[in-house]
């Protein structure tokens, strides 16, 4: 009795240490995967600011978060699987380049996330709302790519306006075969699922498994 | 996130290894033991890291490997001397034996961690 139940609390705790990084590559039922793009069409209207895309998700597989600095008329192509990336400006006079540069390559991915996070947060920053990424439609759909077409509407202390303009859907073979204009900004801020969960399990883990060893303790003081 | 919980899943699996190496017998009640004492160690050990980490920002890039290696072992070593009193009364052991896992223990995953 005692062995079986082990063997339960080994497989619940098993299955819940690894449940949330499997559920990451599930395609959700009834959906197929899309490739999203976007890209800001008026960049050369604001000749002072740089503009980035952070979080940039550089991989399919385990996040790989970089920073983006976004051209004129190039099309930015995050992963979406680990959430939305947001699109920041700051004035070219005030970004240290150099430093952006040594933190965007530092090959270790969890030092450069952390460095990244802590460059971005100084006040010299101004971030626009989550550009929505969309990593998936229906089955039935017939595109495969979508194309959104930011432009910068105004450039605030505290935010950086960006409107949807135009999203472009695509076939397989990259023919454009739906156009349609985008009279709303950009949705509501999207939190990175993963970034939620993460800082919410590293507090929950060690109190359940600090709960397990007091039980265990407990359990076997009872029995003696 | 699948990153933190593939060096998690890991770090139980080698330490729980350690243990069998050392007590050899109970198997599934090691491996309960290993994921208890890794699940309240590592999130904490990989918290404090980022925390140290993040305030590295003013240094030159050059220079970051040192400070990394520098939290880096002053983390394993709080976590190796964290790990004896668990691994003392769960798995029922001498102080000096459960000195003795713990440290082989990190030791692996600390070794380990920079080849993975």
């Amino acid at each position: 009795m005692r062995f079986k139940m082990i063997k339960a609390i080994i497989f619940i705790s098993l299955l819940f240490i690894f449940s949330a990084s499997l559920l990451a590559d599930l395609l959700p039922e009834g959906k197929k995967r899309i490739d999203f793009s976007f890209e800001l069409t008026n960049i050369n209207s604001y000749p002072d600011y740089t503009f980035i895309a952070y979080p940039f998700n550089n991989s399919n597989g385990a996040p790989d978060i970089i920073a983006l600095i976004i051209k004129d008329g190039s099309n930015i192509n995050p992963s979406c699987k680990y959430g939305s990336p947001k699109i920041l400006a700051v004035k070219t006079a005030d970004f240290d380049k150099e430093l952006f540069d040594s933190i965007n390559s530092i090959n270790e991915s969890n030092i450069r996330n952390i460095k990244l996070e802590k460059f971005f947060s100084s006040e010299k920053f101004i971030f626009s709302k989550n550009v929505q990424c969309e990593a998936y439609a229906n089955r039935d759909a017939k595109y495969y790519y979508i194309n959104e077409q930011y432009s910068i509407e105004n450039i605030s202390s505290e935010l950086l306006a960006i409107k949807s303009k135009k999203i472009i859907y695509k076939d397989k073979n990259k023919n454009i075969i739906d156009a349609e204009d985008s009279k709303s900004f950009s949705k509501d801020d999207v939190v990175s699922p993963a970034s939620e969960v993460s800082s919410y399990l590293i507090i929950i883990i060690p109190i359940l498994a600090l709960i397990a060893l007091i039980t265990v303790l407990v359990i076997r003081k009872m029995k003696k | 996130m699948f990153e933190y919980f593939s060096a998690l899943g890991i770090t139980i699996a080698v330490e729980y290894i350690v243990y069998l190496i050392f007590i050899r017998k109970k198997p599934y009640c090691l491996l309960l033991y290993s994921i208890i004492i890794n699940c309240i160690t590592h999130p904490l050990a990989y918290y404090f890291y980022s925390y140290f980490l993040s305030n590295t920002l003013s240094i030159n890039s050059l220079e970051i490997n040192n400070s990394v290696n520098i939290y880096f072992i002053i983390i394993e070593l709080v976590v190796f001397l964290s790990e004896v009193i668990p691994i003392k009364y769960l798995i029922n052991v001498s102080y000096k034996k459960a000195f003795l896992i713990s440290f082989t223990a990190n030791l692996v995953t600390a070794s380990l961690s920079f080849i993975v």
